[in-house]
């Protein structure tokens, strides 16, 4: 399979305070890895520094086997759900997903948007402002957000957070089938929900460096 | 570039659209400088004073002070709602969200001014619907604009932005501001495109410079 992001002797730190040390990953496309640790240990700054909104202070990072040259062709190429928000609260779920097509550059967006609303169930509320919404549905909006442009790699940051257990089944569901699409996948969580079989690889950061294993 | 021109628009159309929305820019602004002006008009006998002199050091400095309450707002809602990364995650230039920030300061400013200008024009009896001085103002807000963006961008990184942003906007634009009160000085008096050009120049010369060295400095402000 196609290597989408290597990551060679990654090294992170905030301050003093040393994150990550030596991290060495390999992904590939079609493939699922299901990332834990404890509170603080590097799940966020992994991701982070996966979708290059950080520069790790030493180490070399591969997409599709060589160094980035065009950054805007990685991130054509990634859909990210961060732990913070990345919703406009004072427009309407349509204006949020509108507005992200606009930047990907996405010529028929009613289509993606019509489908990805679907998939998450929030087809009726697409004129109601974010600010309005529960929890759960901003949530939802997010993760329709980060589809809409059908990523290659998608980078997950604690997605079970204000997801019920339903809709938990369905962004499964919606990894599964990204994943059989070719789609390589990183999903860094607490929840046992996702130790149960979907084809992912486990791996888990410990002591700053992160750790394969074949368990959850 | 035809895929940044549409994304530079909507991201004009994002900033309109949330201050429409919320309406704290303009209403900060227009508040600030409709004060001010309404103050000085009231303490100043312009019986024994020259309005064509004195009117255009009122206008610019409420404007430049009421500029720096409102540039913030417009970084307000990335800052707050911490969608700043959700845009540096997309595919688009850095340089776009730049040009966006300026682009949508420039035309609420804008807004705020012929806002500020009827009152001055009917409070302090000057003629400010003139074209050199509609040429004065749109440098002046450039500028204005431009220094807002780079320095509002800072301000997304800092706690107790509201209050920095003043203290570096204002030292900052101290040249634009000469050149503004200046040059509508000469134009309101003497009304004469040939007097005012080395005023137009200067302010000219202010965004030349100012302009690249924002672009270069906003990329680097607003990655950690």
């Amino acid at each position: 399979m196609d290597e989408a992001i290597s990551l060679e002797n990654i090294t992170k730190s905030f301050g003093n305070n040393l994150i990550l040390e030596d991290l060495n990953l390999k992904i590939v496309y079609g493939e699922v890895l299901c990332v834990s640790g404890r509170n603080g240990s590097g799940k966020s700054t992994l991701i982070r520094i996966l979708s290059r909104l950080i520069n790790p202070d030493s180490g070399n990072f591969f997409f599709n086997g060589k160094p980035i040259h065009d950054s805007k062709e990685f991130r054509k190429n990634i859909g990210v759900l961060l732990d913070s928000n990345m919703l406009y609260q004072d427009m309407t779920i349509l204006e949020n997903l509108n507005f992200s097509s606009s930047l990907y550059g996405i010529k028929n967006p009613q289509k993606n948007i019509n489908y990805v609303s679907e998939l998450l169930g929030i087809s009726n509320y697409l004129k109601s402002r974010v600010k309005e919404l529960s929890r759960g549905f901003k949530k939802r909006t997010e993760l329709a957000k980060i589809l809409l442009h059908q990523p290659r790699i998608i980078l997950l940051d604690e997605p079970e957070i204000n997801l019920d257990k339903a809709t938990i089944e369905t962004l499964k569901d919606i990894i599964v089938q990204e994943r059989k699409k070719g789609a390589s996948i990183v999903l860094c969580t607490h929840s046992e929900q996702f130790n149960e079989p979907i084809g992912q690889k486990f791996a888990y950061i410990k002591d700053r460096k992160l750790i394969l294993s074949k368990n959850p | 570039m035809k895929h940044s021109l549409s994304a530079l628009g909507y991201l004009i159309w994002k900033d309109l659209l949330l201050e429409f929305r919320s309406k704290e820019f303009i209403v900060s602004v227009l508040i600030f400088s409709l004060l001010t002006i309404i103050i000085f008009s009231q303490s100043i006998n312009l019986t024994t004073m020259n309005p064509n002199e004195i009117g255009p050091a009122i206008l610019w400095v409420s404007i430049a002070f009421s500029a720096s309450i409102g540039i913030p707002k417009i970084y307000s809602k990335e800052k707050e709602e911490n969608t700043l990364e959700s845009l540096l995650i997309t595919p688009i230039s850095r340089d776009l969200i730049f040009f966006s920030k300026l682009i949508s300061i420039f035309i609420l400013l804008i807004i705020t001014e012929i806002i500020i200008f009827s009152l001055s024009i009917i409070l302090f009896n000057i003629q400010l619907l003139n074209p050199i001085i509609i040429i004065i103002s749109l440098i002046t807000t450039f500028g204005y604009s431009t220094v807002g963006a780079l320095f509002g961008a800072m301000m997304i990184r800092t706690r107790s932005s509201e209050f920095l942003l003043p203290i570096l906007f204002l030292p900052i634009i101290i040249p634009l501001l000469i050149f503004a009160i200046g040059s509508t000085e000469i134009a309101l008096q003497l009304n004469d495109w040939g007097k005012c050009l080395p005023w137009i120049g200067l302010g000219i010369t202010y965004n030349l410079i100012f302009f690249p060295i924002s672009i270069f400095f906003f990329e680097k402000i607003i990655i950690d």
